[in-house]
């Protein structure tokens, strides 16, 4: 009786390890699927630095170490601030402020409209709706 | 530059090697020396994160302080007095058929593992989320800012949590620093060199103390919980504070079966204070490890002896305890979780009945989806516990007990931060509850396995 237990109780194992190994590999395919989803299949902190890095040149070549950000509003809401932390990343050692109450401010896909709302001259485009802004 | 990168990494390596040797007690048992590499090399890796902050401080050399480091550990190791070898059973005999099934199936799921890191790393080289906006952004500034390297903590950037530790930024902008470059592959690397510590360690440990068998069947779980390879290859610091987590661990159980235990209470101690210097949470582990090791004492010890014991583990976690110190008082000057939305109103939560709910109902849900979009491995676990039974050896009981009261006291840690954070615990719940768990999933999987009946052919008691 003993035996048969044994003998029950390591088929039941077997069979449980094997599940879980066909269930972890199916989970780590679906993973996959899901994180190509949220980033589109692209690293975006790779695509910021390339889309930054004339910025960045910029920045660093006239000494400026301190600048804000503004895509339309005042200050960033940073529970949607995706597009902020990226260009924090890629223009890092700038440090970034999440506004605009900086001299040099970042202007990250502005409208005209928001530009003259918020005070702002633009003092080099960079293409791909990427501007240095000023506070007038 | 390559030269100054091999001699970088060959001291990092020297000195983890030469730490373990001079305080680990002479193995006597099959994959002691696994054990050993899967202890040493992270080990090195956390010591040189620390040296590489006290140089940015002081302006030294961080491979000038390395190197005094590596010599004075190998003239300690040359000179300290013979101790007698420990004799964890090994895990040695023939296979039975359900350890060769299990070994297959390990190898599997190693091979599966490692071919999605690649993908992944290749893929996306900076990381996931909070591995470019928080990790490797703190690496970028401590490497490119130069002098200006305290900017990294600029109250602007309270919202990538400055206050967290720099074990792993510290680890990449050193590599960089002396290979000269910025380059993906130096954190690529460190996330898959973690995974596979955390890996090695269980199962060598596992073997050590409990047989071959119950090894690869904690390693197949861990193996198939594809939450553990997905925030490995984000290049998320969870990984890395999960290994130091289950080394405490692992250290604490070995100390209980050997004739040296404060050598071994002395590491496990370096792998706590390591664990406070990888991520904030690490400090609540530091807590809980002390509290759960004390408590264990007072019951199975005398005074002398707990005080030496406990001596031990505070001696091997100080050094990286006051160097989280200096760092929180001197270089951070913004706390996220106290700051970002005021302070905490820890009475108005504590009577909010609705707060409990929420988050008594995300960590019971943990249990069905954890780790897994599919079938989470903690039902796995449970069906594991429940055909192998339980059955404890009575010198791992201390241990087991430690261990079990540590993590038991960590999550209790966690759910009152989740309490009491200003934060909506909603959206915290949703964006970290799954990391906090990976953090601790390793160490569960050691003790669970530690504590099962047998399996397979008669193993290690």
């Amino acid at each position: 009786m003993a035996g048969d237990s044994r003998d029950w109780r390591a088929l039941a194992l077997a069979g449980l390890f094997l599940v879980a190994t066909a269930s972890g590999i199916a989970g780590l395919l679906v993973s996959l699927g899901a994180e190509n989803t949220f980033t589109g299949g692209h690293d975006m902190a790779a695509d910021a630095v390339r889309r930054y890095a004339p910025m960045r040149h910029l920045l660093l070549s006239r000494g400026i170490r301190e600048i804000g950000y503004t895509s339309a509003a005042r200050t960033v809401d940073l529970y949607r601030g995706g597009a902020f932390f990226r260009a924090q990343y890629a223009l890092t050692p700038e440090v970034v402020w999440p506004n605009i109450d900086r001299e040099y401010v970042v202007g990250d896909s502005i409208s005209p409209d928001a530009l003259e709302r918020l005070k702002l001259q633009v003092v080099e485009d960079f293409g791909d709706r990427l501007l240095l802004l000023r506070r007038r | 530059m390559a030269v100054w990168a091999a001699i970088s990494a060959a001291l990092a390596t020297g000195i983890g090697l030469a730490l373990v040797a001079l305080l680990a007690p002479p193995e006597r048992w099959a994959g002691g020396r696994v054990l050993r590499l899967a202890l040493a090399l992270p080990f090195g890796i956390g010591v040189t994160s620390a040296v590489f902050f006290w140089s940015l401080i002081t302006g030294i050399s961080h491979l000038a302080i390395e190197a005094v480091l590596v010599v004075g550990l190998l003239v300690g190791w040359r000179m300290r007095p013979p101790a007698p070898g420990s004799s964890a059973p090994g895990g040695s005999g023939p296979a039975g058929s359900g350890e060769t099934l299990l070994r297959h199936l390990f190898l599997l799921l190693a091979a599966a593992d490692a071919a999605v890191f690649a993908w992944w790393s290749a893929r996306f080289p900076s990381g996931g989320w909070d591995g470019w906006a928080i990790w490797n952004q703190r690496a970028r500034f401590l490497y490119e800012a130069g002098d200006s390297w305290r900017s990294a903590f600029s109250p602007a950037l309270r919202w990538s949590h400055t206050d967290y530790p720099l074990l792993v930024p510290a680890t990449v902008a050193r590599a960089w620093r002396d290979l000269g470059c910025e380059t993906t592959l130096v954190p690529v690397l460190l996330a898959a060199g973690f995974a596979v510590a955390v890996a090695a360690l269980l199962v060598a440990s596992l073997g050590a103390l409990r047989g071959r068998a119950h090894a690869l069947a904690a390693g197949a779980l861990l193996l198939a919980t594809p939450a553990f390879i997905r925030y490995a290859a984000s290049q998320y610091a969870d990984v890395a504070l999960s290994y130091f987590i289950l080394a405490t661990i692992v250290l604490q159980c070995l100390a209980g079966g050997s004739p040296a235990p404060e050598r071994w209470l002395a590491l496990a101690g370096i792998a706590a204070g390591l664990a406070a210097w990888t991520k904030s949470e690490g400090l609540l582990w530091v807590v809980a490890a002390v509290a759960a090791q004390a408590l264990i004492l007072i019951v199975a010890t005398d005074r002398k002896t707990r005080l030496k014991r406990i001596g031990a583990f505070l001696a091997g976690a100080c050094p990286f305890l006051l160097t989280v110190s200096y760092f929180r008082r001197w270089v951070v000057v913004s706390w996220y979780f106290l700051g970002q939305n005021g302070r905490p109103q820890i009475g108005e939560n504590l009577r909010d009945v609705h707060r409990y709910r929420i988050v008594t109902e995300a960590f019971a849900g943990q249990m069905w989806r954890f780790g897994s979009p599919l079938l989470s491995p903690v039902i796995f676990l449970a069906g594991y516990l429940l055909l192998s039974g339980i059955g404890v050896a009575g010198r791992h009981r201390p241990g087991l007990a430690a261990a079990g009261l540590a993590l038991s006291l960590t999550a209790a840690g966690y759910y009152a931060i989740y309490m009491l954070t200003p934060e909506d615990p909603r959206w915290l719940l949703e964006t970290s509850l799954d990391r906090l768990c990976l953090q601790l999933w390793p160490g569960v999987l050691f003790t669970a396995a530690l504590g099962a009946g047998a399996i397979g052919r008669p193993d290690k008691a």
